[in-house]
């Protein structure tokens, strides 16, 4: 099979594959062949499935599953995982030394539904520990490097699912979006990338950062793609309690319907967002508003908040991971050290230290100290206020515009390590990102341009539950500027 | 923050060490991260609103109490994570001499 394959978008994969099975062997065997070229630079999986025990697989699912193909609606499609979405038999690390040997004896319901459709697990991707980052600099194990410049990060947390879809390593990628860590990668690595609203996919299985924000979405290199993945993971879980009581729309259908019909939407640009970006980011932005807006009708909006925004974000955050992580305590999960004479504190505290990065330790400290007596008021419930606030300012603003644009991010990718001395400035650059989050809209990563060889990115947001104006909105970007199927050369 | 050293409050607070080098590096980057979190105190009419814990703020509703068939056996999730012995999972000792 040649090269070509490489950059060809899933929904045209599905339609070889159900001509002719054997394909997916041949593009499985061509998938490999560019993970072993490009994994010891770029480093995106934490644990690969070998290709004897994939091709085993594949063989029994043809065998057995010959009458059904047509209905398979990810047949033989690889599929790249974050290492944050528990996978039954292969094991979940979270990219920290606490889960280092951990193998869950459940799927994610995420997980149970692509494989139900056909799909095939390839690997477990890299990412910031626990989500704790913005650069998967953070990880226990390894940084992973942006496939576009090997001396630059990838962008995280999700940073290694971004870098297998923009290295050609597989066509579909899973990814968890507490504070942007879909769409941050997304931007720095040139693939598309959505967070869904709040309660449409299930996070049964997902392991938890911020309960309150956390959602897993899709990761691809064009928007039909993204499409076709929403479509699966999307819908009412009863073991998620905050799974919302619908069913998942027929996104792939509403797409083609919108594309066609072409309605004219009122799109807000915030003016600050695009302002306070980085010179290259803010140049090539502004071309992707000026063509929306060519057909669209667009008004400036103004947000009175930015430092606050990412104030509120990480409150909350390192509030809720301090909870959250009190789980890893040695005795359920977590590193197994002889318990030998010594008490509960002293166990749980040396397995905590032992298990945790400092990142990790730093947030669940702050947010012990956030949630503790005397300052929960004054910054914790202070935080909870804002989000009020926000909420409310952005129901507002959804009254009159069907969608938002920003820069993704206001800056490029950096270099690896420079956000090591400087982390609050690491902080800083998920402004734009976590207002989503904070309100639970849904919003997605869009590829436009280059600028100096990296990728620059637009973000839209919507109301909740609209998750096809998204995807129209960047599909109409797409067919502008041709950045689809896009695979970065290596070197 | 009370404790005459900020660090260790954190530590016994969170149930977690720092290491020596890391310490140095925790006391200068919290100073900056709660001059952020400080920003929040420029909102004005916050107290005009409730805290919004969850963006869905709706009654969420319970499953069936009704055992789900999603692991093999009763103990395979125990038997992956905890050390059991004689059926019960081993934990520290709770009472100190």
């Amino acid at each position: 099979m040649s090269y070509k394959y490489l950059s060809m978008p899933v929904y045209r994969l599905l339609q070889e594959f159900k001509t002719d099975p054997m394909k997916i062997f041949d593009y499985l065997e061509l998938v490999y062949k560019v993970i072993n070229g490009t994994e010891n630079k770029i480093r995106s999986f934490i644990t690969l499935i070998s290709k004897d025990i994939v091709f085993k697989y594949v063989e029994k699912l043809v065998k057995e599953g010959l009458e059904k193909f047509d209905s398979l609606k990810l047949l033989g499609i690889p599929i790249a995982v974050k290492d944050n979405i528990s996978t039954k038999g292969i094991r979940t690390t979270c990219a920290s030394r606490m889960l280092e040997n951990y193998i869950p004896p459940y799927n994610a319901t995420v997980i149970e539904r692509i494989i139900k459709e056909g799909g095939i697990i390839i690997g477990k991707t890299n990412m910031d520990e626990f989500a704790m980052g913005s650069t998967t600099e953070t990880s226990a194990f390894y940084p992973t490097r942006n496939p576009w410049d090997l001396s630059r990060v990838p962008g995280g947390s999700s940073g290694g699912s971004a870098a297998t879809l923009s290295a050609g390593e597989a066509p579909l990628a899973l990814g968890s979006d507490t504070g942007g860590s879909i769409r941050n990668p997304a931007a720095f690595c040139g693939v598309y990338g959505l967070k869904p609203t709040y309660g449409l996919v299930s996070r049964y299985g997902l392991i938890a950062y911020a309960s309150s924000m956390d959602q897993i979405g899709p990761m691809a290199r064009n928007t039909m793609d993204l499409a076709i993945l929403l479509n699966i993971i999307a819908g009412h879980d009863s073991k998620d309690s905050t799974s919302l009581l619908i069913n998942g729309k027929d996104y792939v259908s509403l797409l083609k319907e919108l594309t066609h019909k072409e309605p004219r939407l009122r799109i807000g640009i915030i003016k600050e967002l695009f302002e306070n970006s980085d010179e290259g980011i803010r140049s090539k932005t502004y071309k992707a508003v000026d063509m929306l807006c060519a057909y669209h009708d667009c008004l400036t909006i103004s947000l009175p908040y930015g430092k606050q925004l990412v104030a509120a974000y990480y409150i909350i955050a390192m509030a809720e991971a301090s909870s959250n992580l009190a789980r890893f305590d040695g005795v359920r999960y977590g590193l197994k050290i002889p318990f030998e004479n010594k008490g509960w504190d002293e166990i749980y505290s040396e397995v905590r230290t032992k298990g945790f990065g400092y990142e990790v330790k730093k947030r669940i400290a702050l947010g012990a100290y956030i949630l503790s007596v005397g300052y929960r008021d004054m910054y914790y419930i202070r935080a909870l206020k804002f989000r009020r606030i926000l909420k409310e300012t952005f129901d507002k603003i959804f009254k009159s515009v069907d969608a938002v644009m920003s820069p993704t991010m206001p800056i490029l990718p950096p270099k690896l390590g420079e956000f090591f001395e400087d982390p609050l400035r690491m902080y800083l650059a998920d402004v734009n990102t976590v207002i989503a989050n904070l309100i639970g809209v849904p919003a997605i990563s869009i590829p436009i341009d280059f600028y100096n060889g990296l990728p620059v990115a637009v973000q839209i947001m919507s109301r909740q539950l609209t998750e096809e104006v998204l995807l129209y909105l960047s599909m109409q970007l797409e067919e502008k500027t041709r950045f689809r199927n896009i695979v970065a050369e290596v070197h | 923050m009370q404790e005459s050293d900020v660090i260790d409050y954190l530590e016994r607070l969170a149930l977690l060490k720092f290491t020596e080098s890391e310490r140095e590096k925790v006391r200068i980057e919290i100073i900056k991260i709660i001059e952020l979190f400080n920003e929040l105190m420029k909102v004005e009419e916050l107290d005009r609103v409730e805290p919004l814990y969850h963006v869905i703020e709706i009654e969420l509703p319970l499953r069936d109490d009704e055992p789900l068939d999603t692991v093999d056996s009763s103990h395979e999730l125990l038997s992956e994570n905890a050390i059991l012995e004689n059926g019960y999972i081993k934990a520290p000792k709770t009472v100190g001499e």
